[in-house]
């Protein structure tokens, strides 16, 4: 019985790692879509939040079906709890980026010059939010703390790019708007740039319940932004199979993240998946 | 050596052991045992087949007396007075901390008669008295309602549920402190062992209550305190591994061979 | 609960599962039961019930046998006479009511000597002995059992004839010294019986008991005895009939007097050791007067079989 059960929970940490990457993926879609004005792209991309969703839905009915009928103890549950928190986190993820997909849809293009800083800067944010979300596997795949606690940092630089974005479009307010076709496009990139913001934040959370997957310490934001890495490392307990410790297959599953985003760690591993499979 | 997780101080418990030690014969069973078992809660002793806690179990009310050739070494403590000093009656520290066993053993007697059992041994001989006891004892052992009427008929006519109940009523009626319970669910149906986890949750307010079992989610469900034991190689003595509030035990277990063995990866 | 493919989402249709081409099953037929095996069974069958029959058949024959051998005692001797006191066959009176009280008193006073310590010793053996001790006192107990009845006859009339007349002044041939001699004598039939009874009892009410504070006597006579009672009252009751249907050992010691005792002491007779002794030279009505008697034995027998049977009736539905 147990064995089952170990390849299950193996199975739905693998799944929930390959939905991580679809939106990863579907993410640069739509953000492309935004910046290029290819409305089939972002009609595609849109489409492909559909289907994760629906995967989101059924890894958390499994996850559920696993607790009442395997009754897990110990590390087997904490993964499990862990994958159901993640797993509605990436909902959330994918309704962020439907919403920038069809933003980018409905973008119409505009006889008046859409400031080009705005559009730079779009793709700026994006850039990090593309580096959290690649720090966030990478924090999973290697069960690793300390890339955790890092992660606040780079969250933080999404932020900044975040509140440069408003500076500038205050700035660029002044000029007349023409009608309102301009103004809900100016609407539309205001709201992707939250899109992205709000997108780094809910990956960051889920980064964060990995402490608890690896120490059983419910800690908040908080309290890890003021830990250091020997502390957590200190206060991490006996894993099951379901939670070790095969970076190396976990890799396979978020091998289509590109390899500048994610840290170095997963980089390696990525690398090393595509090798073997040559 | 032992982790402890918030484990009961010797001030909030009924029975404190110190470096117990215990040997069947030549045997050395259990090794440098420390724990305190917390008053008025359930603790629930877990481990594999032959780890040792049945045996740690019956000694707690000198069961293992009975058995020629055992021994044992370290103190353990009832409320503060040593069980195993020197002059010590066994037989009034089985008033005082009773055991239910894991196969019902009613007395072929009438329900009645091996309720009474107890308080006749005690020297109650009112024939109110005894009635009133008999049905105050049935009724805290979820019992009363179904056998109300037939107070007469023979304890062993009864299912195996109701059996154990039936035992766990006789216990009652001699108003112990502590009860031990080896375990009690695992001989009978389910819709039995509910009611056997529902009497116990009603009666740990006012009893300690240890229970010995081999189902997982039972300890996790009932108990406030767990003590896993194991015996790692065979031949060696068995240890206490990890000991605490029940809670961190299954949700976060400090030690490899707890997860191990919760998970049901071995025993 | 259905387990939920992790893949299902992605399906976009179901496929139907392609109608495979139903063969028709291969007929097999099945094996009948072979004349030979057939025949072999049913002989070995009859062959067991004809084994066991027999037993039932010499029970009617010897029973038929004594019957008939016995009847004239209802026309020729009258059942006045032959449940008279009187035991005279030269003057014709073939009363055999004092052989029976000889039998009855024997019988009583061997189980009151005999059921204590039979019963006595088979709790000390189950409940109390250390293994070492048991390992002695047991086959101890078998050995007994295993004596010859002309050997306790011989023991009584030697030994204990003599210490008899010792303490009570007569001969020494009697009641009493049959009491002694029985009771020894059905003390290994009562104590192994009541040994089975009591290891037949699970071990864990015994626990059970401990468990609440009972010191070993208490569990002893408040638990185990009462537990054991119908197992007990078996071992009594063919202790009984041993006692009652013992001839030589008693035939040796009783006296041999067809008269009611005047004491304990003075010389009685059985119906058993009646018969053995006159069975040799009697004739005629004396004969079918000692048949009669073997019939009054043969039902006493036969009721104490029944009375067994109806216990362990009563044990299983109780």
């Amino acid at each position: 019985m147990r064995k089952l059960f170990s390849s299950q929970l193996i199975e739905a940490r693998h799944e929930m790692l390959s939905i991580f990457e679809a939106i990863d993926l579907t993410l640069h879609d739509a953000v492309t879509a935004f910046v290029t004005d290819d409305q089939d792209l972002a009609r595609r991309a849109q489409k492909k939040t559909l289907k994760i969703d629906a995967r989101c839905a059924n890894l958390e009915a499994v996850c559920y079906n696993l607790i009442a009928t395997q009754s897990p103890v110990a590390s087997d549950f904490r993964l499990l709890q862990t994958i159901i928190y993640i797993d509605f986190n990436m909902q959330r993820m994918s309704d962020k980026v439907r919403r920038i997909a069809r933003a980018a849809k409905r973008k119409v293009k505009n006889e008046i010059e859409f400031p080009a800083e705005l559009v730079e800067l779009i793709g700026r944010e994006a850039d990090s939010v593309y580096r959290v979300l690649g720090a966030t596997a990478g924090a999973l795949v290697n069960n690793d703390l300390a890339a955790v606690l890092s992660l606040s940092d780079e969250d933080d630089e999404v932020h900044g790019v975040y509140q440069e974005f408003f500076r500038t479009f205050n700035r660029t307010e002044t000029m007349e708007v023409a009608d309102d076709k301009q103004m809900d496009d100016f609407r539309r990139v205001i709201m992707v740039s939250r899109y992205l913001d709000r997108i780094a934040s809910i990956s960051t959370e889920c980064a964060y319940r990995l402490v608890f997957l690896l120490t059983g310490q419910r800690w908040g934001a908080d309290d890890v932004a003021e830990a250091d890495e020997e502390e957590l490392e200190s206060m991490r307990i006996p894993s099951g199979e379901g939670i070790t410790l095969d970076p190396e297959s976990d890799a396979r599953y978020v091998s289509h993240l590109a390899l500048d985003e994610v840290g170095e760690a997963l980089a390696a591993l990525i690398s090393q998946v595509d090798e073997d499979a040559e | 050596m032992t982790v402890y997780r918030n484990a009961p101080e010797p001030a909030q418990s009924a029975i404190t052991v110190s470096d117990f030690n215990f040997w069947y014969g030549d045997f050395h069973a259990l090794t440098d045992v420390n724990l305190n078992i917390a008053k008025n809660k359930i603790t629930a002793f877990i481990g594999p087949s032959g780890c040792g806690k049945s045996t740690f179990l019956r000694c707690m009310n000198r069961m293992n007396d009975l058995i020629e050739g055992t021994r044992n070494e370290g103190t353990m403590e009832l409320d503060g007075a040593n069980i195993y000093a020197e002059g010590v009656d066994p037989v009034d520290l089985r008033r005082r901390v009773g055991m239910i066993f894991q196969q019902p053993n009613p007395f072929p007697k009438s329900i009645y008669e091996n309720v009474a059992f107890g308080p006749r041994l005690q020297g109650v001989t009112s024939k109110s008295d005894l009635d009133d006891i008999v049905e105050e004892s049935l009724k805290r052992a979820n019992l009363w309602k179904e056998v109300s009427g037939q107070l007469g008929k023979d304890g062993l006519a009864l299912s195996g549920g109701q059996q154990q109940r039936l035992c766990i009523a006789r216990v009652l009626a001699v108003q112990p402190d502590v009860l031990l319970m080896d375990e009690p669910c695992s001989a009978i149906d389910p819709t039995s062992v509910q009611k056997v986890e529902d009497l116990m949750a009603e009666l740990a307010p006012e009893m300690t209550i240890i229970i010995v079992t081999h189902n997982m989610q039972q300890a996790a469900r009932i108990s406030d305190h767990t003590a896993f034991f194991l015996q790692e190689v065979a031949g060696e003595p068995a240890t206490l591994i990890e000991y605490g509030e029940t809670d961190a035990i299954f949700t976060s277990p400090m030690d490899k061979r707890t997860e191990d063995y919760i998970t049901g990866r071995f025993g | 609960m259905a387990s939920e493919n992790l893949n299902a989402a992605e399906q976009a249709e179901v496929e139907q599962p392609a109608a495979a081409e139903s063969a028709a099953p291969r007929k097999r037929d099945l094996a009948l039961v072979s004349r030979s095996t057939y025949m072999k069974e049913k002989a070995l069958q009859y062959l067991f019930f004809a084994c066991a029959f027999l037993a039932v058949v010499t029970v009617v024959l010897i029973f038929a046998f004594t019957m008939m051998q016995a009847a004239p005692v209802f026309t020729d001797i009258g059942l006045a006479n032959f449940f008279s006191l009187t035991w005279a066959p030269t003057e014709g009176h073939y009363g055999i009511l004092s052989l029976a009280a000889g039998t009855a008193l024997v019988t009583v006073g061997a189980l009151v000597l005999g059921v204590p310590l039979g019963v006595g010793t088979a709790v000390y053996l189950t409940e109390i002995a250390s293994a070492r001790v048991r390992a002695l006192i047991s086959p101890a107990v078998d050995l007994l059992a295993g004596i010859p009845s002309i050997i306790y006859g011989f023991f009584g009339m030697v030994i204990i004839r003599p210490f008899v007349a010792e303490i009570t002044g007569g001969l020494g041939f009697g009641a009493l010294t049959a009491w002694f001699v029985l009771a020894i004598m059905i003390v290994p039939t009562i104590t192994t019986l009541t040994i089975d009874a009591l290891n037949s009892i699970p071990m864990g009410i015994r626990e059970a008991s401990f468990a609440m504070g009972a010191t070993k006597w208490q569990t002893i006579y408040k638990v185990v005895l009462p537990a054991a009672k119908f197992g007990i009252v078996d071992a009594v009751v063919l202790g009984m009939g041993r006692a009652i249907g013992e001839t030589m050992a008693v035939l040796m010691v009783v006296g041999n007097a067809p008269v009611i005792p005047e004491s304990i002491s003075s010389p009685v007779s059985t119906l058993t050791s009646q018969i053995a002794l006159d069975m040799s030279y009697s004739s005629g009505l004396h004969r079918t007067a000692l048949f009669g008697m073997g019939v009054v034995l043969f039902i006493v027998s036969a009721s104490l079989v029944g009375v067994v049977r109806l216990l362990s009736k009563m044990r299983k539905k109780g």
